[in-house]
């Protein structure tokens, strides 16, 4: 079956003005009708400029060399109608696309702008309220739905309008991981039962790539390479020869390939299967694998790409090993392998040493008993209406304490309680040292015309005895802010001309310039990239170095098990499951890393990817 | 027991009952009229709202009837039947009645507003503004979001200053001035950056492409129309009647009432009725589903 292009970028270039850099340089792919492309690359990439060229009315101002062409026409000459009706776009901030007041409202509003008449519109708007499942929030405020219901919402109002081309921009970065599944599955089943083509660009890769039939790898506002999920891992293995360093959303990458690319890495072959003789004398890194276990190794395996392939794959790497270890041991008669390797059976509840609390000293930062809390009125309140019921929480001092739970689970709420901003209704809450709350949108801090004043803005404590710090030190302190979170560069730029890592940079470094005992930050990586994360997680754990406490909410499981000491499971209003992060991760079966599904009864004690080839290679 | 069925009509029978009341409310200052019009419109009140509500509404009815019936007299001395005398000024009985008559005219227009309150909500009246000014529907919608978006976004606002350590209580007054003046800085910056967004997503969805239509969902039944007819054939005849100043009233300087011929009384009886469709079609309702 001959298909054709439904889009094709030819050559195009994009600059906004007032820069020098290129966002976009040279950006020459093709999409064919009815298939299903991801755009990745980090934050800054261009990958959000590049979704924003698919559409005339989006394309923002600057200097746009090349041609994108809808078929064959090309999308600049395209007009206002078709373009509606053919392209449908949903961008990255839902709250700020949505337009009506109504749910029925929102799904109409692309219809009505093009004139439908009432008995059609009808139709439409039933028959994806339907498809959708959005009967019961039909008629309901769109301010009163959850964020996930808001993006099917967003997404179902494009849809409406049966557009040939579907266009998102980072759909989940704003979802908590289980509606970001759920909405990635709508869109593999639009893609599946329509044959509607769909382009999303991601940072968060895990559930998608497996989906995926192109996939579009950007760095610095070109494309790297375009490879199918199959190959995805020799792609970036090849990134990382050609460029001495990690692919920047390297570590958002699904973790059956990182694992099949890590193996690799151990075994020296960094291409794959066809590969395998060419680099047999490559000897990259300590190849600790003779030449014919690597044969065995990657003959008989392409490369994994979602969960239950990564399985079959690691269980394959570790019988190879265990066997040649035996024939090794039979032949040294020094003994096998020790038993590192974990079965189903061994699979127990990991023996955990109870810290006891040291009398006299407080040993908590925080620690709430009791605590309900509920929006509503006193006289209101009845039991069904709390966020937070009887909830108790110990927050270790020095620690860095993480509390996850799905989107609307209370964690936000809790959060506040813990920072005093909210006083609960029941129970009580102990604080030992300074709190510092910094706010999930950083945007809801920024006041100041540039960087280095909005920092500077946070010694103007507005009480009544001010005490004045001379301005000598102020610039001092927000000189070294600005060295700290790397926005030297950037300190007389607008804070709202500043990327979303930089402004959730910047808002941190207000709070820090508070100087608190106990920092407690609300979704500090929402929509942000990997490279940002591993920064956060290096900075937070330098803080906690210096005896700070950290309290993180999230519902990034990755980033928890990278920079977390604990972890904590909020759920239907109560804290049950909490304690040392790696009884945590260890013991969840479905809340967990990825890496600790794949590894699961064949791998003990692992967490991430590079534990696996640890424990696999020791 | 809380009525529904009149509600659930059609935006335009819900609107042309709540006109024609007003009009039948406004036009003359006619107690014949008025009067039963405010009582039943107070019924309508307690019957849709429940008691209590309607209760604000009688406290609210005194200070309107203590101005309309005592100090409008003391400034008004129109008419030929003076009660007693201040200040060797007459206080008259014209000027009481008219001042009362004024008051029931306002309290039933009041009630009439809270009555058509229920009966055209927010999407009711939007349908009504888009049949005929569909780009103002859109405002109105897109202000009915922005409201609550903006009071959620304040309290956002507030909440991370106080996270940050900044404490309302520990403030003078000038200072707290000062902080409320920043915190709305932050809301107007941070929504116009979102409202740039809005506007670039509405383009990119067809806005502007053509003149657009107003999307509803209401669907003009048999009933709708059968209520509409009846409410316009029965208010013709009061209306010319109105219209031709056969309800006209005279206050001053002495009081004049056309007297009641069976014309007037025939109207009468269909200002009535049609202020009864709403129980009518309740009633009807009840009947067929029995």
């Amino acid at each position: 079956m001959i298909s054709k292009d439904i889009i094709r970028f030819e050559n195009v270039s994009f600059r906004y003005p007032n820069t020098t850099k290129k966002s976009l340089e040279n950006i020459s792919f093709s999409v064919k009708e009815g298939e299903f492309a991801v755009i990745c690359g980090a934050s800054g990439c261009g990958k959000s400029t590049l979704a924003n060229h698919f559409k005339k009315a989006l394309i923002p101002f600057g200097e746009c060399e090349g041609d994108m062409y809808f078929y064959d026409k090309s999308i600049k000459d395209l007009d206002d109608m078709q373009s509606a009706l053919r392209i449908g776009v949903v961008q990255q901030d839902t709250d700020a696309q949505t337009v009506t007041d109504k749910v029925y409202h929102e799904l109409a509003f692309g219809l009505e702008n093009v004139a439908f008449k009432n008995d059609e519109i009808y139709r439409r708007v039933t028959e994806m309220s339907e498809y959708f499942g959005l009967g019961k929030i039909f008629r309901k405020d769109v301010n009163s739905i959850s964020g996930g219901e808001r993006q099917i919402v967003a997404l179902a109002s494009v849809l409406a309008m049966h557009p040939d081309l579907l266009v998102l921009d980072e759909p989940t970065a704003q979802l908590d991981p289980i509606a970001a599944a759920r909405f990635m599955d709508m869109l593999v089943r639009i893609n599946q039962e329509f044959g509607t083509t769909v382009v999303v660009t991601e940072q968060r890769l895990e559930g998608i790539i497996p989906l995926a039939d192109k996939i579009i790898l950007m760095e610095g506002g070109r494309i790297y390479d375009i490879c199918e999920p199959k190959a995805l891992a020799s792609a970036v293995a090849r990134y990382d020869k050609d460029n001495n360093s990690a692919y920047p959303v390297y570590r958002s990458l699904p973790a059956s390939i990182r694992l099949y690319k890590e193996v690799g890495d151990m075994c020296s072959v960094p291409y794959g299967v066809n590969d395998v003789k060419d680099s047999e004398n490559a000897g990259r890194r300590d190849g600790r694998i003779n030449p014919t276990l690597r044969r065995k190794i990657y003959a008989s395996e392409s490369a994994p790409v979602n969960v239950s392939e990564g399985r079959r794959f690691l269980k394959n790497v570790v019988e190879i090993l265990r066997s040649e270890s035996e024939n090794e041991g039979a032949e040294k008669k020094s003994g096998g392998y020790e038993s590192k390797y974990e079965t189903e059976d061994d699979v127990q509840p990991l023996e955990v040493k109870k810290e006891l609390p040291e009398r006299g000293k407080p040993d908590f930062a925080i620690k709430a008993k009791d605590i309900s809390f509920s929006y509503e009125k006193k006289k209101k309140t009845h039991e069904d209406t709390y966020i937070i019921k009887k909830l108790e929480i110990k927050i270790p001092e020095n620690s860095i304490y993480a509390i996850m739970g799905s989107n609307g689970s209370g964690k936000t709420t809790l959060l506040k309680l813990l920072a005093g901003i909210y006083k609960p209704q029941k129970g009580s809450i102990k604080t030992t040292g300074k709190v510092t709350y910094l706010a999930q949108n950083p945007v809801s801090l920024f006041t100041e015309i540039t960087v280095e004043d909005e920092l500077a803005e946070i010694f103007a404590t507005y009480e009544r005895k001010e005490i004045k710090l001379p301005d000598a030190a102020i610039i001092e302190k927000v000189s070294e802010m600005l060295e700290l979170l790397h926005l030297t560069d950037v300190r007389k730029h607008n804070p709202y001309d500043l990327s979303g890592g930089q402004k959730q940079r910047l808002a941190l470094g207000k709070a820090l310039l508070t100087e608190p005992d106990i920092l407690l930050l609300d979704e500090p990586t929402k929509g942000l990239d990997a490279a940002y994360k591993a920064e956060l997680a290096r900075l937070l754990q330098e803080k906690q170095g210096q005896g700070m406490t950290v309290i993180i909410v999230s519902h990034d499981i990755e980033f928890v098990e990278c920079v977390a000491t604990h972890a904590a499971l909020i759920f239907d209003k109560e804290i049950r499951v909490a304690g040392d992060k790696r009884e945590f991760f260890m013991e969840n079966r479905y809340y967990t890393t990825s890496a600790r599904v794949l590894s699961r009864g064949i791998v003990q004690d692992a967490l991430n990817v590079e534990e696996i080839v640890e424990r696999i290679f020791e | 027991m809380k009525e529904i069925t009149f509600s659930e009509m059609h935006p335009l029978v819900n609107c042309l009952y709540i006109v024609l009341m007003l009009i039948f409310t406004m036009i003359t200052m006619n107690p014949v009229l008025v009067l039963p019009l405010m009582v039943l419109g107070y019924i309508y009140l307690v019957w849709i709202k429940g008691f209590r509500v309607s209760l604000t509404l009688l406290i609210l009815a005194i200070p309107v009837f203590i101005f309309a019936c005592i100090i409008i007299p003391l400034f008004s001395h129109n008419g030929i039947t003076p009660l007693f005398y201040i200040n060797d000024m007459p206080f008259t009985l014209e000027t009481v009645l008219f001042g009362l008559m004024a008051g029931a005219v306002l309290m039933t227009v009041i009630i009439w507003f809270q009555v058509g309150q229920v009966y055209i909500d927010n999407e009711k009246f939007l349908y009504l503004v888009g049949r005929l000014l569909p780009t103002i529907a859109l405002i109105l919608s897109l202000s009915l979001r922005m409201i609550p978006l903006f009071v959620h976004r304040y309290r956002e606002i507030s909440d991370g200053q106080k996270g940050l350590g900044r404490d309302k209580s520990n403030m003078g007054f000038l200072n707290k001035c000062r902080f409320e003046a920043k915190k709305i800085s932050i809301l107007i910056g941070w929504s116009l950056e979102n409202s740039v967004k809005t506007g670039i997503s509405m383009e990119s969805r067809g806005y502007g492409a053509k003149r657009r239509t107003s999307f509803h969902l209401f669907r003009f039944r048999r009933s709708d129309a059968s209520a509409l007819i009846s409410m316009i054939l029965l208010s013709i005849y009061p209306l010319i009647l109105l219209v031709r100043g056969k309800f006209k009233v005279n206050f001053f300087p002495q009081i004049e009432m056309t007297s009641f011929t069976a014309e007037r009384l025939a109207a009468l009886i269909m200002i009535i009725v049609t202020s009864l469709i709403p129980a009518i079609v309740t009633v009807i309702e009840k009947i067929r589903n029995r």
